[in-house]
């Protein structure tokens, strides 16, 4: 327990002295902070157009959590793609570059306790991002008349936070595969991507006809898509499947991290 | 201390290390002598628990470095080719941080750390940050931090290059006045280190064994470099310039 807090410390003191825990955090507030004032500029104009006309497209109920809480979410969703393998790239590759790794690999310590320490370093440095964030949602609650439904807005944010951290252990992940933080942020966009777009699997691939059999491999693609696995906690619903979507994401790219540091070994 | 049996080191079909047998015992100073590229630094490697044998056994003080190897890195104190330094830490910092992860209790951490940087020499750099200081003095701290947990046994290699003749004699009589109390090997191709350094040579060439000899005994008949070229390189290299200068730092300290 005690080396992991050591090398979690040493993780954390390198994001702010490397200046990418700074950089990410200015970054994602701001685009976050401008997002939140257009999408809010943007609900108050539709609501004040649609009390005067009488009928069409317009005319109807607009609502808080439909045209304003999900439409920022989705944003800062797609904001998340590109921050986190930010904040991952540099956790592997850096000791690769300056061949500190061979130091970790020859202390008395495990694998799994450094991977595990720099993912824990990526998680709190998430986490700051999305209390930061976190503003925006409060704002919407407690300003909101008449007051919203605040259940889909917190299940949102969780959603956030539960796919920012998958996110977070592809990118350890990607970063122990090279000693080149660009390749890494780059593998990391691409695995992420994959996650997202498999949900396309479920038109494009449908129903395989196997000799009598019909195999859905299109639905089983798609249990794959982290889009879906998100989209109901949008809606305000939290399954206990979703959020095991994620622990598996978490418990599997941890374990390939630790087994791909430990392949270094072999030359 | 040390015992080394058959070992083997493949990369896919490109054999490193060729049926590799030695035991170094306590309290000996041995110098790894090599051509470039002659197995050296893997060796060293698998004898820190960095990387398995692909084939033999290797135990330090008894622990085999595949099966015991959490027990046999404790034991071992290693400075790696380019020393593994982080750069944005200062020197105490990393001093630490190295002294915590080869698990010296708290309370003693700060002892540690005292008595390497007064035996490296490092008492002026102590606040500076690594990326600052120049290349003796990255290296004197990689010397430190192999030598913070105060390890029986240190692997070092190369632990002179780089650095101008004042700091090897320095590291030199550090390295010597470790003797008795550790055992350590150290690997080099630069030919009067040893003499100077070590009691005991190993001569490897394309990952096998060619000489294994007391210096005294090496040197009796002429001196080393001689006896080097004719075991390894053959007479006609004789000629040349025998040991390559120390290589220029490849990156120039600023």
């Amino acid at each position: 327990m005690r080396i992991i807090w050591v090398l979690f410390a040493k993780e954390v003191k390198a994001l702010f002295s490397s200046w990418i825990a700074y950089v990410v955090l200015i970054a994602f507030i701001t685009v976050s902070g401008i997002s939140f004032y257009l999408a809010m500029q943007m609900f108050i104009i539709l609501t004040q157009y649609s009390s005067t006309v009488q009928e069409g497209v317009a005319r109807q109920e607009w609502n808080v959590l439909e045209n304003l809480v999900s439409p920022l979410y989705s944003l800062v969703f797609i904001l998340l793609f590109v921050m986190v393998p930010a904040i991952t790239m540099r956790l592997f590759a850096e000791e690769k570059k300056q061949r500190t790794e061979e130091l970790l690999l020859t202390s008395p310590i495990r694998v799994g306790a450094i991977v595990l320490s720099k993912y824990l370093a990526a998680v709190l440095l998430i986490t700051v991002m999305l209390l930061a964030f976190g503003i925006y949602p409060a704002i919407v609650i407690y300003y909101g008349r008449p007051s919203p439904d605040w259940g889909p807005i917190l299940t949102g944010y969780l959603g956030l936070f539960c796919m920012a951290v998958s996110l977070a252990a592809i990118g350890v992940f990607a970063s122990s595969l090279t000693e080149n933080q660009i390749v890494a942020f780059v593998i990391t966009v691409a695995l992420e991507m994959l996650f997202f777009i498999v949900s396309q699997a479920t038109v494009a691939i449908g129903v395989i006809r196997l000799g009598e059999r019909l195999i859905d491999v299109g639905g089983f693609l798609r249990a794959f898509s982290i889009g879906d696995h998100f989209a109901p906690m949008l809606a305000g619903i939290v399954r206990a499947s979703d959020l095991f979507y994620f622990l598996a994401l978490i418990v599997f790219w941890l374990w390939a991290s630790r087994q791909s540091v430990e392949s270094a070994r072999w030359g | 201390m040390i015992a080394v049996h058959h070992l083997w080191k493949i990369y896919g079909d490109f054999v490193a290390v060729k049926d590799l047998s030695f035991t170094v015992n306590k309290g000996e100073i041995v110098g790894f002598l090599g051509p470039n590229g002659a197995g050296k630094t893997t060796t060293m490697r698998v004898l820190t628990c960095f990387m398995p044998p692909s084939k033999g056994e290797v135990t330090i003080a008894g622990h085999d470095v595949r099966d015991d190897s959490m027990a046999a890195r404790r034991l071992i104190g290693y400075l790696p080719e380019q020393p593994p330094l982080y750069l944005d830490m200062t020197v105490e910092e990393y001093l630490r941080f190295v002294a915590r992860i080869k698990l010296i209790p708290g309370g003693k951490v700060k002892a540690a750390v005292e008595r390497v940087v007064e035996l490296c020499g490092l008492a002026e750099m102590r606040k500076r940050l690594i990326r600052k200081l120049s290349k003796g003095y990255r290296q004197r701290t990689g010397i430190a931090q192999a030598l913070i947990h105060d390890p029986p046994i240190l692997i070092l290699d190369e632990p002179t290059i780089g650095l101008d003749p004042r700091q090897i004699a320095e590291i030199r009589s550090l390295i010597r006045g470790l003797a008795g109390e550790h055992t350590v090997i150290l690997s080099t191709h630069i030919l009067p280190e040893v003499t100077l350094t070590c009691q005991r040579v190993i001569i490897i060439n394309r990952g096998e064994i060619l000489v294994d000899d007391t210096t005294e005994n090496l040197t009796r008949e002429g001196d080393l470099e001689r006896q080097f070229l004719k075991i390894v390189g053959g007479g006609e290299e004789l000629e040349r310039p025998p040991t390559p200068a120390p290589a220029a730092g490849e990156e120039a300290a600023p």
